[in-house]
């Protein structure tokens, strides 16, 4: 079953064209990672998807019944809650959350305001968030940007084994660099 | 500068002034009438707040401009025109007082309420598209903690704006109130007693900021509330 079919997607800020042309499909239960430089539209392409940007020209077909899940590149997180507070704001799964709350070794860092943590704890608890809430499609925007090599490989394991025998379609984007998107993905797309 | 001047009707003697301060604090009449305008006051403050809050909630372009043009002719218009046209419609009483206080406030409530509320962060935006949450914690969990920074600056301010406002409108409009017992006092030249009660007008209105500043609302930069 396709569960992104996507047309001649065209995307352009104040006359700078970001996305000029783009054609993809995902079939349910597949692992995409889109690469590409800075600027090439990634980002542009994962939030069309989801719904959070209007595309210019195109055609974004979304199966219906697809429960979308997204992780910000950028955190978000509300700053006058602490972090406990911030996850069970948008939590449906509160037992997945604890379960992901230990995996990462995050209770000392509940209480603690948004302001007070290092970007990195902010993508591991942003990374955590996103299995909080049903999802079929998982739409992770470089999920592994700010992590250290330990939580890094954490995470991917933990991506991993979710993604497995699940039919959870997986469009991830990364930098150019990321070598271990490999280990992850089914295709690597660029884009340019 | 009163024995320069030689007339105690025109300024008073700084000790005269003073007593009569003091002796005010035990005068029920005073004190009846600095109520009566205070709940003037809050009630007009209320309205304003009240009304300025629902419309600022309004997110239509069209309905903007229409308040936007209301708020114009508001701000463009000196306090007395309102005052006058408020005795017209009202007659003379606590409505014109209210109606004034509210005329004069609606502006800036209404306009805070609805720039805080236009300018919410596209991110916060997009985070409750993806995580959409109930109604109940959007107000109370989002809503209001990000809107406080915005209103509660101009709401301080208001509430010390309002008694003044209301001063003036009860001068021309009513048979109480503090601003009533300054135009009587006015009529009958009693300068010793208009100086006492613009001493606490001043003090009420520096409390009020004082207040204000010890809550940590009235700041310069504005700052989310983290706990």
């Amino acid at each position: 079953m396709t569960v992104i079919n996507i047309i001649n997607l065209k995307k352009s800020f104040n006359d700078k064209k970001v996305l000029n042309g783009v054609f993809l499909k995902l079939e349910e239960g597949e692992k995409i990672v889109i690469k590409g430089p800075n600027g090439c539209g990634k980002t542009t392409l994962l939030k069309i998807i989801a719904g959070l940007i209007k595309p210019d020209e195109g055609i974004v077909e979304i199966s219906p019944g697809t429960k979308i899940s997204f992780m910000f590149q950028n955190p978000i997180f509300l700053p006058w809650l602490n972090m406990e507070e911030n996850l069970n704001l948008t939590c449906k799964d509160p037992s997945k959350l604890k379960e992901l709350i230990d995996y990462f070794d995050l209770k000392d860092y509940l209480n603690l305001f948004p302001h007070q943590l290092s970007g990195g704890y902010l993508q591991i608890f942003s990374f955590v968030r996103t299995f909080t809430i049903p999802h079929n499609l998982l739409l992770l925007d470089e999920p592994f940007k700010s992590f250290d090599i330990n939580r890094k490989e954490k995470a991917k394991a933990f991506l991993k084994s979710h993604l497995d025998n699940k039919k959870i379609t997986l469009l991830m984007v990364s930098h150019q660099e990321d070598r271990e998107d490999k280990e992850i993905a089914d295709k690597i797309f660029n884009l340019f | 500068m009163g024995i320069r001047i030689n007339s105690p009707t025109i300024f008073p003697y700084p000790h005269k002034v003073l007593l009569k301060t003091i002796s005010l604090l035990s005068d029920t009449e005073f004190l009846y009438n600095l109520g009566i305008t205070a709940i003037r006051s809050l009630v007009g403050l209320f309205l304003a707040f009240f009304i300025g809050f629902i419309l600022g909630n309004i997110k239509n372009e069209k309905f903007y401009v229409g308040i936007r043009n209301i708020i114009d002719i508001f701000q463009s218009n000196p306090l007395i025109i309102w005052i006058t046209l408020a005795l017209l419609w009202f007659g003379f009483g606590s409505k014109t007082v209210i109606f004034t206080t509210f005329i004069m406030l609606f502006p800036n409530l209404y306009l805070s309420v609805y720039y805080a509320l236009k300018n919410i962060p596209t991110e916060y935006i997009e985070l409750f598209k993806i995580y959409p949450i109930s109604k109940k914690n959007y107000i109370t969990k989002f809503l209001i903690p990000y809107i406080k920074p915005f209103i509660l600056p101009v709401l301080a301010n208001s509430t010390i704006s309002s008694f003044k406002i209301s001063a003036m409108a009860e001068f021309f409009a009513t048979n109480n109130g503090i601003g009533f017992l300054l135009s009587y006092a006015k009529t009958f030249l009693n300068t010793e007693y208009i100086y006492a009660i613009s001493i606490y007008l001043f003090i009420i209105s520096k409390f009020l900021e004082y207040i204000f500043r010890k809550m940590n609302i009235l700041k310069e930069d504005l700052k989310f509330d983290r706990n």
